[in-house]
């Protein structure tokens, strides 16, 4: 991937407001957000799929990113730890800062971001290996070599992902054995085992039937005790469930950015508003 | 489907308009049996009371079901929550009615004690905050629903006036018109509950078109 690197300024971190792009003030925070995002262009060879965005993620919340297909949302998570890097002739101009950091900086590397921004994926995509080695290969590839620590750090993620109950008796049995929703919660302690601070979910329920559902999300509600979390969900209900904030994304512009309660009672922008009413076109 | 839940909505807001001209229509009856002290139209308004209340259950049912089937957001969530909140207030407005046709068969076997004067103002008065009421509603006026909320100060002016004018006059100087005269103030407490109720409802307006909860801040106007 190419990285357009006409900026030369480093982003302005003085502000504590963030605007959306008609300019009004949407929030005004004290704390210093997780991520930053400032002006982020991106393109797949000369298609522009994300246009300006500007956005805060705040620590320990919940950010929903709602829109219609092929609005850039996907895009804009895969960014968000470098996943993009793998799609060819993709070109992104703009600032993305993990705590202060720039995460494009040659000396950050896509590794180890990785490791402090994790990713669920729509489905799920276990290891065709047993259920410990799921999470035990994730932490030996790592440097975890300590067999007694990966047993704790298995242990404690499957128990953080409220899976351990069901599979204690069972660990090495294969994954795929697993159910769609029980696979789901394995790759979040697979992503948890590594201690990430930010867990990226892209429509991580979009395959499941409503119990499952009804668990990740319940999950997701616990995992923001401990991590910062953004989710792609095509299902409102689901982004006015676990969200604190909703992010309103359409043809590549991010619309509308606010606490989750505001957009769903009282959006400011009609477009927003047609989309969440079932209005929108 | 939007089609659909659109009918539903546009289905929603009509039943409230009918509920609401048949309120309009009980009040103005209520107060016709005062005046005239007709006791067969107090009646009649009294049992009136029963398609009204068959109507607040109806609309409410459409309201679940409408949250049920279709999770409404934004401006059509407001909406619903606005409409079951004065579904209430224009159902206890009937109620009002009922009272105030109760107070006419009181005073219908005796001479009027006066000509009335504030009276009618009153109830003028009120059936106005009740039109407007209604009107905000359907426009989803914000101004409109405020100069409802503005209107309550003159509505209490009235009704005090009139409760110190029968209280002086008549309760303490002519007893054995007490009766009479209690009904008299009663019925215009009846009628300022009414303006109460047309604030409510103007209020949930605003909430509606607007998002904002105006309730114990009037101040703020």
């Amino acid at each position: 991937m190419l990285r357009l690197d006409t900026n030369k300024n480093k982003p302005d971190f003085s502000s504590t407001e963030i605007r959306d792009p008609l300019n009004r003030v949407h929030i005004d925070v004290s704390q210093q957000p997780k991520i930053r995002v400032r002006n982020l262009d991106f393109y797949y060879d000369e298609n522009q799929t994300l246009k300006k965005i500007n956005m805060d993620i705040y620590e320990k919340k919940v950010t929903a990113i709602i829109g219609p297909s092929g609005c850039g949302k996907s895009t804009f998570i895969r960014i968000l730890n470098r996943m993009s890097d793998f799609a060819a002739s993709s070109k992104v101009r703009g600032e993305i800062s993990l705590e202060r950091r720039d995460i494009f900086d040659p000396e950050f590397s896509p590794v180890e971001l990785r490791k402090r921004v994790g990713m669920v994926f729509q489905k799920p995509n276990p290891f065709p290996k047993s259920i410990f080695e799921n999470i035990a290969y994730g932490l030996r590839i790592n440097g975890v070599k300590n067999s007694h620590e990966i047993e704790q750090r298995a242990v404690k993620s499957l128990k953080r992902a409220a899976l351990y109950e069901e599979v204690k008796d069972r660990l090495k049995e294969s994954a795929l054995s697993l159910s769609g929703g029980q696979q789901q919660r394995l790759c979040i302690a697979r992503c948890i085992a590594i201690e990430p601070e930010v867990i990226l979910f892209d429509e991580p329920c979009a395959s499941l039937d409503p119990i499952s559902t009804a668990k990740i999300e319940e999950l997701i509600l616990e995992l923001k005790k401990y991590y910062t979390i953004v989710i792609v969900t095509h299902n409102m209900q689901q982004a006015l469930r676990v969200s604190d904030y909703t992010a309103f994304f359409l043809m590549g512009e991010l619309i509308e950015f606010n606490e989750t309660k505001k957009v769903f009672e009282n959006p400011s922008d009609k477009r927003t508003e047609d989309y969440i009413t079932g209005r929108f076109g | 489907m939007y089609r659909h839940f659109e009918d539903e909505l546009e289905g929603i807001k009509s039943s409230v308009l009918k509920m609401s001209y048949h309120v309009m229509d009980q009040i103005l009856s209520a107060l016709k049996a005062l005046e005239s002290r007709d006791r067969a139209m107090a009646l009649r308004t009294i049992e009136k009371d029963a398609l009204i209340d068959e109507m607040e259950i109806i609309i409410e049912e459409k309201c679940a079901e409408l949250i049920l089937r279709h999770h409404p957001l934004a401006k059509d969530l407001r909406f619903v929550l606005a409409t079951l909140k004065l579904n209430g207030d224009l159902e206890r407005i009937a109620d009002l009615a009922v009272d105030i046709a109760q107070r006419a068969m009181e005073i219908s076997e005796y001479p009027q004690i006066k000509p009335y004067e504030d009276l009618p103002k009153l109830a003028d008065t009120v059936m106005k905050m009740l039109k407007d009421a209604v009107e905000a509603f359907t426009e989803k006026n914000y101004e409109t629903a405020k100069k409802v909320i503005l209107s309550d100060c003159e509505v209490d002016k009235l009704r005090d006036r009139i409760t110190i004018e029968l209280l002086q006059k008549y309760i303490k100087r002519e007893p054995e018109r007490a009766d009479i005269a209690l009904s008299l103030i009663l019925a215009a407490r009846h009628l300022e509950r009414i303006g109460d109720h047309c604030v409510n409802i103007a209020e949930d307006v605003i909430y509606m078109a607007s998002a904002k909860i105006v309730r114990h801040h009037h101040s703020e106007f």
